[in-house]
């Protein structure tokens, strides 16, 4: 019963302001404090529902599930197997895909020996403005992480990008998430540094956070966000932390790229990450990441 | 304040509809999320009517307001507090007709000293202002009985007043205890309909119009999916909609839907137990949310011409979903939502045209005061639907150059968005779309119409046909039906009626009608 109410609790507990203020309780939509915007521990990093995987082949196209991949039978692309709308008409409620608005954040990269450190604004105009921000669209390169200039609804018809992020979201262009055919493999028995070529066993697979009548498959931390592949990369003592998770990236290519997100908050990640202290300037990420021979 | 523990209170809410009788939090006094702290020395005072017993701290961390300027001995803050959740409650169950929230006794607890519905005043530092924590459930009704948690200071929060505070927190709280009484509800019910709440028992509060921005800044959605994540504020704005048909159907709407969802019990989603309830208050939803999206439009700057919310000038605009000179887009409607197109018209025959078939799609056309590219909006001067793939003559045979709006709304429950791409403007732009104009059908209603709409009250008896599918309208923009000017297909695919629904002749539109009128006159 109290389910929903103790909701409005969770808006104010982000906000950080009196969401029933006479003072205009939401106007600080756009403010991008540090406030926390997740629920807890995003489980393991264990195999997601509706993951088909095996051990990759190095080029091998990620074989989606017949049983669990989401979709409308009406949209199905015969020749891929895969369907051509996904569940697009609902990801765009879900994810508050934006159309026309190309997100206004960037990414920058500076090496560090055989390693990228690339920043991402997936800032999206704050944690209240979110849903009607879009979503950051990337693509890995040799010369680093650069930005793909496309809107929300563009992406969904694009294989330009691999990877995009919104707030503490970040998905794969692949299943369900996009039209092309990138996954990842979560290597947490791995640290970023040891991960020199894919690991035999690694499971590869692609973002299946719906089921096959396009129902949300959630990441189980009470808030009902998508479960996305790489949602191990985050816990919730208190503040977003990073578990230092690494994950190898198949993209459309075939080449691997080996990830792991070093923060979340522009500063302050330390202090979450050891003592559950809020950093400062949220969805500010640092990723670092290398491609493998 | 880790969010990880509000996961935890929602584990517990969750655990307790089916674990009736097992306490399913704590109360303040007791520890739990937000409590008193151990160094806390903690009171109390009961309402002279013994409705509501508020609890509070005279000293430790989450000391209230000791303020006592008449010297009774007991605080008047916390007096403040349950006088007015007192007077709320009096408020809802006997202004509104609602139930009042469940006992204590009716799920086998006696707590906070009393029968008394609690309160407790805790500093909750600024995460929330206010909850309302759920104590335990019945087995077989599934109602369950609370407590209301209240900031204990208000201290840095900005409302314009302590009372002002407690009215919204108060009474929204309480609100939520209520809705126990009935059902387990969804977010954009619950929420909305407690900021709805707050704005019946005391409508100058500012709580209700910024909340609605919330609603407004994404009315593409259908109202019954606010979107994920941490932040409903969309599911806060519904408060817009429930004003919008308590206002037009009776406030007993609300107590419909919440004896209705009560019936059914989770059974049916909770917006087709709404329609039901919308219809058992002797409105219709499909009648009700074109209008809704309508008087929406006419919001902010825009308001002022056209019919809309008595409070529309308070209210945040909405943006446009695309707008130009021309429109080319591929439109995605969804079910109860509504989306917004704004053209810079260069002037005569306005062209719609979709290039499939728009399911239960119903589309407006609005003129911009003063032929300006944005402002003020008037009422509606054409209607129309796309239940057939192609090109039709919205309005004709000429409109003034300037702006107009499209609204487009689906007002059905329905599974997924209907979509096509759709091109607005002259006959040139929407043929190079490749949209093929809507084969003549010699009157019969093919469910595609169109038509401008009378606000003149003038009536079209020069050979409008039956067609029920829209409520489309096609009698003369001047108000003049003997000058030749009345609608026919002319080969548009339009057919036309007159439209029973006529509502009063609006400025703005009066202004687009002399126009009409002189333009019509200047004709050789």
């Amino acid at each position: 019963m109290n389910l929903r109410m103790i909701e409005r609790l969770f808006l104010l507990t982000v906000l950080a302001v009196p969401a029933c203020g006479d003072d205009g309780g939401n106007a600080d939509a756009g403010d991008d404090s540090d406030t926390s915007e997740t629920t807890p521990s995003p489980g393991s990093s264990g195999t997601p529902p509706g993951m088909t995987s095996g051990q990759s082949t190095g080029d091998e196209t990620p074989t989606p599930d017949p049983d669990t991949t989401a979709g409308n039978n009406s949209d199905d692309n015969p020749t891929t197997g895969t369907p051509a709308d996904n569940c697009n008409d609902q990801m765009i409620l879900d994810l508050g895909l934006v159309d026309g608005t190309i997100s206004s954040g960037d990414a920058t990269n500076a090496a560090d020996g055989d390693d990228w450190v690339s920043t991402v604004d997936a800032t999206a105009g704050g944690i209240v403005e979110a849903p009607n921000n879009p979503w950051i669209y990337l693509r890995f390169t040799a010369e680093g992480l650069e930005k793909v200039d496309i809107d929300d609804i563009q992406a969904l018809d694009s294989t330009d990008w691999d990877i995009a992020a919104k707030r503490f979201g970040i998905r794969l262009n692949g299943g369900v998430g996009g039209p092309s055919t990138v996954s990842a493999a979560i290597l947490d028995g791995s640290t970023y540094e040891e991960i020199t070529a894919l690991p035999d066993d690694a499971m590869m697979a692609s973002d299946e956070f719906y089921d096959a009548d396009c129902n949300l498959i959630d990441d189980g931390t009470g808030q009902g966000a998508p479960n996305y592949r790489l949602t191990p990369w985050w816990t919730y003592p208190g503040c977003v932390a990073t578990t230092f998770v690494p994950f190898v990236l198949e993209l459309a290519d075939g080449s691997h790229v080996k990830l792991v997100i070093e923060a979340y908050y522009q500063a302050g990640q330390d202090g979450c990450n050891d003592n559950g202290m809020m950093g400062m300037g949220s969805a500010n990420f640092s990723w670092r990441w290398a491609f493998l021979e | 304040m880790g969010v990880s523990r509000i996961a935890g209170v929602f584990g517990l809410a969750s655990v307790v509809l089916v674990a009736a009788d097992a306490r399913a939090e704590p109360r303040p006094t007791e520890g739990g999320l937000w409590g008193f702290d151990p160094a806390d020395v903690v009171t109390s005072w009961e309402e002279p009517t013994g409705l509501v017993r508020v609890h509070y701290s005279i000293e430790g961390p989450n000391v209230t307001l000791l303020t006592d300027a008449d010297a009774d001995a007991v605080p008047d803050f916390p007096q403040l507090v349950a006088l007015t959740t007192a007077d709320a409650l009096d408020y809802f169950t006997l202004v509104q007709g609602l139930r009042e929230p469940v006992a204590e006794t009716e799920v086998g607890v006696e707590l906070g000293g009393s029968a008394a519905l609690d309160v407790y005043l805790v500093d909750f530092g600024g995460a929330a202002d206010g909850r309302f924590g759920v104590d335990a459930c019945t087995a077989e009704s599934g109602y369950c009985s609370g407590f209301l948690t209240i900031e204990n200071d208000f201290a840095g929060y900005g409302y314009p007043s302590l009372e002002d505070a407690v009215r919204v927190v108060g009474s929204h709280e309480l609100f939520h205890a209520i809705q126990a009484a009935y059902a387990e509800l969804p977010i954009w019910v619950s929420e909305g309909t407690a900021t709805w709440g707050t704005r019946r028992y005391d409508d100058s509060l500012l709580d209700f119009i910024n909340a609605c921005g919330g609603y407004l800044a994404s009315p593409g959605r259908p109202i019954y999916e606010p979107p994920l994540g941490p932040v409903p504020v969309f599911a806060y704005g519904t408060a817009l909609w429930w004003e919008f048909i308590s206002t037009r159907a009776g406030d007993s709407v609300i107590e419909e839907l919440l004896l209705a969802l009560d019936d059914a019990d989770g059974a049916e989603p909770a917006q087709v137990v709404m329609e039901q309830a919308i219809a058992n208050a002797g409105d219709t939803l499909a009648d009700a949310w074109p209008v809704f999206a309508r008087y929406n439009l006419a919001a902010g700057f825009r308001a002022g011409a056209a019919q809309s919310h008595e409070y529309a000038g308070q209210l945040d605009p909405i943006d446009a979903d695309a707008e130009g000179p021309t429109l080319d887009l591929n439109a995605r409607l969804y079910p109860l939502a509504a989306t917004y197109w704004r053209i810079d018209h260069a002037g005569g025959a306005l062209v719609f045209g979709a290039d499939a078939e728009l399911p239960d799609a119903l589309f407006s056309l609005h003129p911009v005061g003063g032929f300006e590219s944005d402002g003020a909006v008037g009422d509606a001067i054409a209607e129309w639907d796309a239940a057939q793939a192609g090109s039709q003559v919205v309005y004709e045979p000429d409109l003034p150059a300037g702006g107009y709006w499209i609204v487009a709304t689906r007002p059905v429950i329905a599974d997924g968005s209907a979509q096509g791409r759709v091109c607005i403007g002259s006959a040139d732009h929407v043929s190079g779309c490749g949209i093929e104009p809507i084969p003549d059908n010699g009157g019969d209603d093919d469910g595609s119409s169109s038509g401008s709409v009378d606000e003149t009250g003038g009536s079209d008896e020069t050979g409008a046909q039956d067609d029920d599918s829209t409520g489309g309208s096609t009698s003369d923009a001047t108000g003049n039906s003997s000058d030749g000017g009345a609608i026919d297909d002319g080969g548009s695919g339009c057919s036309c009626t007159a439209q029973d629904d006529r509502r009063p002749l609006a400025g703005l539109w009066m202004m687009l009608a002399l126009v009409l009128l002189r333009r019509r006159r200047n004709e050789p």
